[in-house]
């Protein structure tokens, strides 16, 4: 079983390369008519992605969080997830692919570098509170991903209306059939609200599964404290947005810039510092 | 003069701007915290190795107060000022949220054609049938809707005008709720040899930390360890690794029993029982040449050397003789096939005996061995397991955990409970002929996103009205 997972995993990782170049394709080339072959080639490969990791489930006795192989999975699945499903009600914004796919595949890749030797899962991780933390994490990562891609393509689509002169309504461009600047401030808005939202989830079930584990349900372990950084660097993004008045471009840039925050505090901050959580995530 | 300053501190504080810099400057600080070793995170030989290779850099970082960065008079200050600045904001949120909230904004045409979503619709219709038309098809939307004479104002969701400030409301919540439960909070540690009964009470435990505001508030009942487990089952067959059974007794009662392990505490009035560190604990008893026992007792073999045996050094009753030993359970190889369950394990001791400084005895010892020792004979007798337990009476946690839950529910109000309104103002023409209908719609949020659900309405409306349909 073991094997097979394996060739699914490779599978979907090529199906998601696949969908990456396409996505890329249509964006350099201005051409949106690959756009339903990428999303076909991602949707084949969540399907091989969710078989691999269904089958690892089933050969280790334990969802995708011990070991950095499953969470890397687990992450790159959520993402493929949520940005299907956002793209299947949001047709216009179809493209945003060109960030969601690549930054899967790069997780998928850096992944696939880990041992995946099956680690039997540790008395202090067994709780159903864990499952809940990693699993609103994951879905806080997908949220703001879509966001980054949608931020991305406000600022193309921003660049071209500039060089353009306007935004011109009735013009066929490939930029004119993404929704209107405003509409696409407004997603990028609702998607990070959504990333809060699952931020403050992930981080309320990891303060409960800390107060059982540990007796405390805040220590500033620095992995608390890049939880509460990341937290409060979208807190001011909204506050920026709601407050000061920043929105279109600036508020884009912030969001990108923003996920580098987000990026290391879920997967760098175990490499860089000692604490509590440092054996679990480089593991 | 007084109301102007008292009024420019308030506008101060109820600054949203003076909130984005205080976070900016949290965020700042904790970053500079996560890198500058903290003396609470590390453990005492850690720090104070990094104390040591870097002694000028440590010596700046601990003056200015950046080693224990977290409960420093800087970052308090700064938590402080935001926890300020942020009650300000919520009482100015939670004021404007109710005043908009209880009023009924009807608005003329020339509002309503300023609004981003508006429409004008001609109807040959007269003016009751108009109107009634219009509320029926907005109720069929969700709006609650109220009419003045010819102007006509519907809302719903109302209640997530309510979300912003409540989620305000709830990160002052939990503020004060964690600096409650830490100035009430006490923390200990105590250590149980099985059978052992100890009762709550400040001397009996090995390291304790009280808050300001807990007052020795001991409740004395009396913790017993039932039994340990290194490596404990549960009924499911899971493995839980090590394991304590504690018994709560309370004026002689039994009054509570659970299986202490990782992920699993057990509470009893407002404590909480953690499971920490464990070890063996070697009964030895010295006897006098007769036979009397001189003296007795289980020595905790507390640390661990770096294979992980329980080492410990300690005095010999009144003799003036030294002991270090070192205990591990092990069991015989056998070529036989048995279930791990089946395998039976037992003790061995290693001892040393130092009489001021030199070695006087070296050897092993297994169970109900005895050797001469001086002019005594000292036994192992017994082993048990020993188990500290980490103690911990926090009340804030649960106000805690409230807050916590309230801020999400507040999140997904504010997020995704907009409130909208819908305006209308019916106007006859000069001829009283027709009726001109400006109806306009907003959202308090994701006003582009709020289009579709506007045209729709009126969509509906022009629809009816051509149909005729009441």
């Amino acid at each position: 079983m073991g094997q097979i997972d394996w060739i699914m995993y490779l599978t979907a990782t090529t199906l998601y390369a696949i969908s990456s170049i396409l996505y890329i394709y249509c964006l350099v080339f201005k051409k949106d008519e690959k756009l339903n072959l990428a999303v076909s080639a991602a949707l084949v490969g969540l399907l091989f992605h969710s078989v691999s990791i269904a089958l690892r489930w089933i050969e280790t006795g334990h969802g995708p969080y011990i070991s950095m192989f499953e969470v890397l999975s687990k992450f790159a699945w959520f993402s493929v997830v949520i940005f299907l499903l956002v793209q299947q009600k949001i047709e216009k914004i179809k493209i945003a692919g060109f960030i969601v796919m690549p930054v899967s595949l790069l997780i998928m890749g850096v992944g696939s570098t880990y041992s995946r030797d099956i680690q039997m899962i540790p008395a202090s991780l067994q709780s159903y509170w864990l499952i809940a933390h990693v699993g609103f994490a994951s879905l806080a990562f997908g949220s703001i991903l879509v966001a980054v891609g949608v931020a991305a393509l406000y600022i193309l689509k921003e660049r071209h209306s500039n060089n353009a002169g306007t935004e011109i309504e009735n013009d066929d461009s490939f930029y004119n059939k993404l929704p209107r600047l405003k509409v696409m401030d407004e997603l990028i808005y609702r998607f990070v609200a959504f990333g809060l939202l699952f931020l403050t989830i992930m981080i309320g079930a990891g303060a409960i599964w800390a107060n059982q584990t540990w007796g405390r349900y805040w220590g500033w372990d620095p992995i608390e404290t890049w939880s509460l950084i990341t937290w409060l660097t979208y807190g001011i993004c909204l506050h920026l947005r709601l407050n000061v008045g920043w929105s279109g471009r600036r508020i884009a840039w912030l969001i990108i810039f923003s996920i580098f925050i987000l990026a290391f505090s879920f997967l760098g901050v175990g490499y860089v510092y000692s604490g509590l959580h440092t054996s679990y995530l480089t593991s | 003069m007084d109301f102007n300053a008292g009024k420019k501190v308030s506008n101060f504080f109820k600054s949203r701007k003076l909130a984005i810099v205080l976070i900016f400057l949290i965020i700042i600080f904790s970053i500079i915290g996560t890198h500058i070793p903290q003396k609470s995170q590390l453990k005492p030989d850690v720090y104070n190795t990094w104390r040591n290779n870097h002694p000028s850099l440590a010596a700046l970082f601990e003056k200015l107060g950046l080693t224990n960065l977290f409960s420093s008079f800087i970052f308090i200050s700064l938590a402080s000022l935001l926890f300020i600045n942020t009650l300000f904001c919520t009482s100015n949120m939670f004021s404007t949220a109710i005043k908009r909230s209880g009023k009924k904004q009807f608005q003329n045409k020339a509002y309503i054609s300023g609004l981003e979503n508006s429409t004008s619709i001609r109807a040959g219709k007269e003016g009751g049938q108009v109107s009634s038309l219009i509320s029926s098809v907005l109720r069929s939307c969700g709006y609650k809707v109220t009419q003045e004479e010819n102007r006509m104002f519907a809302e719903k969701n109302r209640i997530g005008a309510f979300g912003t400030p409540l989620f305000h409301a709830c990160i002052l919540f939990i503020i004060v709720a964690s600096v409650y439960g830490g100035v009430s909070r006490m923390e200990g540690d105590m250590r149980l040899i099985e059978g052992q009964t100890l009762s709550e009470e400040h001397g009996n435990y090995m390291f304790i930390n009280e808050g300001p505001f807990f007052y020795e508030k001991h409740q004395g009942f009396d913790i017993n360890l039932e039994k340990f487990y290194p490596d404990y089952k549960d009924e499911t067959g899971t493995s839980r690794g090590p394991a304590g059974k504690l018994d709560i007794t309370e004026n002689g009662q039994k009054v509570k029993t659970d299986i202490v392990y990782s992920n699993h505490m057990m509470t009893y009035g407002g404590y909480t029982f953690l499971g920490n560190v464990y070890g063996l604990a070697p009964l030895l008893i010295l006897r006098n040449p007769d036979g009397t026992v001189y003296s007795g007792s289980y020595i905790t073999a507390s640390d661990n050397d770096n294979s992980g045996r329980y080492v410990t050094y300690f005095e010999m009753g009144n003799t003036g003789l030294k002991g270090g030993l070192m205990v591990y359970m092990t069991s015989n190889l056998t070529s036989e096939k048995i279930m791990e369950s089946d395998v039976k394990q037992t003790p061995i001791l290693f001892l040393k005996v130092f009489d001021r400084g030199k070695e006087i005895y070296n050897g092993t010892l297994r169970l109900n061995d005895t050797v001469k020792i001086s002019d005594k004979y000292l036994s192992f007798y017994d082993i048990k397991y020993w188990s500290n337990f980490y103690v911990v009476k926090d009340d804030g946690t649960l106000l805690v955990y409230v807050g916590i839950g309230l801020l999400t529910l507040s999140l997904v109000i504010s997020f995704f409970i907009i409130p909208k309104k819908v305006w209308v103002d019916l106007v006859k023409d000069e001829n009283n002929s027709a009726i001109e209908i400006y109806i306009g719609g907003r959202a308090d949020k994701f006003r582009s996103l709020y289009e579709e659900e506007y045209c729709s309405i009126v969509n509906k409306i022009k629809e009816r009205l051509s149909n005729g349909t009441d």
